[in-house]
């Protein structure tokens, strides 16, 4: 009896081991991270000039969540999105050698991403603001003001006039501009995809590539494929979860990542 | 069970699970590309542990494809160009294109690490943060942090040294000749129509271009990253990789490609993995990057490659070389003989296709082949390595060991020695008169074809005939291709049989009796060789006529003429047969010693017995015994030097040829001095 419980608990140790090494069950959480809008809106309250004298680069919402969902009058595409999303008009990337042809329409799962990543709204820019009832056309609580003005994630297109309606009016394009170190020009994307990563395309099967892994593999790496097994924004990154910079589901070191998919 | 196996048993169970695992399949983790901290080379980070990301990074690439993140050179690079493409007409490499869809962009991509001027460490993004001027830190790298120059994979700017990128594949270009000869006009550019898998080119529009990674997968765990797996070793890797575009014209069963001598020097061995002629193929004489002779990424320059081939030195190579190992034919000591064809003394003046360009200019400052401005003489002009195949055309050789053993009427066509090789075949021209116009030949079929490229007004550009330049041996230069000419009235047969020769009266042959054995059986029939006259000291030494201590290279067993071995006296008739020293007369090696058979010669009809006996040969005959505007080379004493030896010595003023080498009369010469009216 004792002798069982001996190698039961050793057993029980392997195990969680195994657990613990495969499953990050200690992630990091979003709370503080640079998906924390609310803190981010917090950190930026009276830098700059937007226009009537307000100092505001994104509205205080006064909520970290909502920011990107809603528990109702959200969107379906995403999950309880809070963001106008869209799906066309985005330039894949093309290659000689890819195995399919993207198409330049976006999964909605990547396009929520990119309702911020893209930089055409701004971060603020949400259907249901925080409050009793639907609040999909304003007042904005907090005295929060109308979001087109605000924040997007683009370079800045106005040589900073007005400040801050654009992420890169302060943040540079290169390490030697102030207030680089929030690393925020890294994450501007645009429309253009065409020097990203492809997304929205079916992971090649065996066949069409052999120098891809199988979706089983990738599966137990942690990369994570979407619907028609298409690789997406999500596929790599895990927004909520700010340990692997940037965002990533796994740790890169060695390339390992990459490797989740890649067989080079 | 006891504590200590419990123990035991959790530590193994954790080690099992916390190893990591080796990868197991070949990837770019265990080749060189792996800069990380965990690279197995010279060059890798010290703490950086992603791998892809020296050269890829998922958002905001640029180049955006492939996703590339290393910095890029702004180089100019000197791109690859020779005279064979331009007189091709063969789309030339401008640049290396800077933006996407540009005919280069893919090769400078490599070029960012191997032309030297970025540092390695020098990515433009890491992990979220734009790096600017910041680098990774690297180990094994030069004083800027780049890819030292010293380093076996260091390309540099000049790109004249490297197999051309940038540049349109391109199988129908042709290069169009005056005539095939016994090759193939116009000649292709012997690629295959596409390249063989796993080779790839890179299609722009319309275009295919050759780009670095045509050859070369960085990602492959293969010797230099050869996208070429299959081979038993490097050597055949290689060989497979060339061979994949490239199709040179009867290279299956050239000698290059069969030989089975083995260099000596270790290095080709450690290298290639085998050390044989056959099995090295192109890289004998070429290799894929950096060689010293450019264009053509020949090993060296110029005959220093047929020297030594793959090896360091001559003696590690079964080659060409003085002291060459086993298999190799030395005709490098022969170009330190006193009379030579320039090859080892002119270097930097023969370009390839000159053939079509003899004065040169095309491209622009490129040279010709003419003797004013290009004089030089390489192997290449008359031998196609690619083509040639053992034998001479004395294999077999008659009992002197120097002749064909039975000469006939295509004796004079190209030996396999000279497989392959350009050479101009003259346009008819009336009697005694410099041909100007000539029809170049892709193949040459006999042999003065190849010889006339630089002996006639090709390369001479004197429609007199008589130039100004000399020997070695001190003669003035004449014009073969105007002593040959069938319409002259004698000659000896190199261009055709003496029964061809439209200039010369009736009879127009030779009688047996007045040729050696070998020659004998097809009198008039029969052709020879310019090397046949021209050649080695010694019956052993490589035929042909690369170097000679006896002057204007004769060869045979005697080699002297118009003067005796003493370079002083020379020969009389009273020379021929009897005494000795008449063995030493050029002419005996294929003419009897023996005045007999010939009562000119003989004289005994005459009133002082050997009244001819006294006079010398060259006051009768042309001292340049190719041909004459008279029968029989006799020269008129109105002719200059050096048909005239020294200007003053023959004193005929007319020559009537007889019916037979005996029916001579006193009546068929005219002469300035003695008993000839």
């Amino acid at each position: 009896m004792k002798r069982n419980i001996n190698i039961a608990i050793i057993l029980a140790l392997g195990l969680g081991l195994i657990i613990s090494t495969t499953f990050n069950v200690y992630g990091g959480s979003v709370i503080g991270s640079k998906h924390d809008l609310m803190s981010v809106t917090a950190t930026h309250t009276g830098y700059g000039y937007v226009s009537g004298g307000e100092t505001l680069f994104t509205n205080d919402y006064g909520e970290i969540c909502v920011y990107c969902h809603t528990p109702h009058n959200g969107l379906s595409e995403a999950p309880l999105w809070n963001k106008n999303i869209t799906t066309m008009g985005y330039t894949p990337y093309t290659s000689s050698t890819m195995d399919t042809t993207p198409t330049g329409t976006i999964s909605a799962v990547s396009a929520a991403c990119l309702s911020c990543h893209d930089g055409t709204l701004a971060v603020d820019s949400v259907i249901n603001a925080p409050g009793e009832g639907a609040n999909l056309t304003g007042p904005w609580p907090n005295g929060a003001s109308a979001s087109s003005s605000h924040a997007k994630m683009a370079a800045s297109n106005d040589g900073g006039f007005p400040l801050g309606d654009e992420c890169g009016d302060c943040h540079g394009t290169d390490i030697n501009t102030n207030y680089d170190g929030a690393h925020v020009p890294y994450a501007y994307l645009s429309q253009d995809l065409s020097d990203d990563h492809p997304i929205s395309m079916a992971y090649p099967t065996p066949a069409q590539d052999p120098d891809f892994k199988t979706t089983n593999e990738v599966d137990s790496a942690g990369v994570v494929l979407y619907t028609d097994n298409k690789v997406e924004c999500p596929s790599c990154h895990n927004p909520h979860d700010p340990d692997q910079v940037p965002f990533l589901r796994i740790s890169n070191s060695g390339s390992a990542l990459c490797k989740a998919c890649h067989l080079k | 069970m006891n504590k200590m196996s419990k123990i035991f048993i959790f530590i193994a169970f954790a080690a099992c699970i916390l190893a990591a695992p080796a990868p197991l399949w070949a990837t770019i983790d265990n080749t060189l590309h792996n800069l990380s901290v965990t690279g197995t080379g010279t060059v890798r980070a010290t703490a950086e542990t992603e791998i892809c990301v020296f050269c890829h990074i998922p958002h905001n690439a640029t180049p955006a494809v492939p996703l590339w993140n290393h910095d890029m050179p702004t180089s100019t690079y000197i791109m690859y160009e020779s005279e064979y493409l331009s007189r091709a007409a063969y789309p030339l490499p401008t640049e290396l294109g800077t933006t996407l869809n540009q005919p280069g962009l893919i090769s400078r991509l490599c070029l960012s690490c191997h032309d030297g001027t970025v540092a390695i460490g020098a990515l433009y993004m890491l992990r979220g943060t734009k790096l600017g001027d910041g680098l990774i830190a690297m180990t094994g790298v030069g004083t800027n942090y780049e890819m030292q120059s010293a380093s076996s994979a260091f390309i540099g700017t000049d790109l004249k040294k490297h197999h051309p990128v940038a540049i349109k594949y391109d199988s129908t270009v042709s290069i169009a000749f005056g005539s095939a000869g016994s090759g193939n006009n116009p000649r292709t550019m012997e690629l295959l129509p596409t390249p063989t898998p796993p080779l790839k080119l890179y299609t722009i529009t319309d275009s295919a271009y050759v780009e670095c990674s045509s050859c070369h997968d960085p990602h492959l765990e293969n010797d230099k990253f050869l996208r070429v797996k299959t081979g038993a070793n490097y050597a055949e890797k290689i060989g497979t990789t060339c061979e994949s575009c490239h199709s040179k014209t009867d290279w299956t069963g050239s000698v290059h490609q069969t030989d089975s001598s083995s260099y000596t020097d270790t290095d080709v061995q450690s290298t290639f993995g085998v050390n044989t002629v056959t099995s090295l193929l192109c890289m004998n004489c070429h290799r894929s990057h950096k060689g010293q002779g450019d264009p053509y990424l020949l090993r060296q320059a110029e005959e220093t490659t047929c020297f030594q081939g793959a090896a360091g030195t001559a003696a590690g190579a079964p080659c060409h070389g003085t002291g060459g190992a086993a298999g190799g034919k030395d005709i490098e000591s022969l170009f330190t003989k006193a009379y030579n064809h320039p090859a080892a003394t002119i270097s930097g003046v023969h370009t390839a296709l000159d053939v079509l360009d003899p004065l040169g200019g095309t491209p622009v400052g490129s040279k010709g082949l003419d003797w004013l401005n290009s004089k030089h003489s390489e192997c290449v002009d008359c031998h196609n390595p690619h083509k040639v195949t053992a034998g001479t055309h004395n294999s077999p050789a008659d009992i002197s060991g120097w002749y064909p053993l039975t000469p006939i009427q295509t004796t004079n066509s190209v030996s396999n020695a000279l497989k392959g090789v350009t050479g101009v075949e003259p346009d008819a021209a009336s009697i005694w008169t410099v041909p100007v116009s000539f029809t170049t030949l892709e193949s040459a079929d006999k042999e003065y074809q190849i010889c006339f490229k630089c002996h006639s007004y090709y390369a001479l550009r004197d429609a007199g005939g008589i130039t100004s330049y000399f020997t070695q041996s001190g003669a003035t230069v004449t014009d073969q291709a105007m002593e040959f000419n069938p319409n002259n009235a004698s000659a000896h047969p190199v261009a055709v049989r003496l029964i061809d020769q439209t200039g010369s009266p009736a009879p127009k042959a030779l009688t047996p009796s007045q040729l050696e054995t070998t020659w004998a059986a097809n009198a008039g029939n029969q052709t020879m060789y310019c090397s046949d006259c021209h050649g080695p000291d010694n019956v052993s030494d490589p035929t042909g006529p690369h170097g000679s201590n006896s002057k204007y290279m004769l060869k045979g067993d005697a080699k002297y003429w118009p003067v005796q071995s003493d370079d002083i006296t020379l020969w009389t008739l009273s020379d021929l047969g009897g005494i000795s020293a008449g063995n030493d007369l050029f002419c005996t090696n294929c003419h009897p010693n023996d005045r007999s058979v010939n009562n000119v010669h003989n004289d005994t009809a005459y009133l002082t017995p050997g009244a001819h006996s006294s006079i010398q040969c060259v006051q009768c005959h042309v001292a340049v015994p190719h041909g004459a505007e008279n029968s029989r080379l006799i020269g008129y004493n109105s002719d200059t030097d050096p048909y005239n030896y020294n200007g003053s010595s023959l004193q005929i003023t007319g020559f009537t040829k007889a019916s037979g080498p005996n029916s001579y009369v006193i009546t068929d010469c005219m002469t300035t001095i003695g008993c000839h009216p």
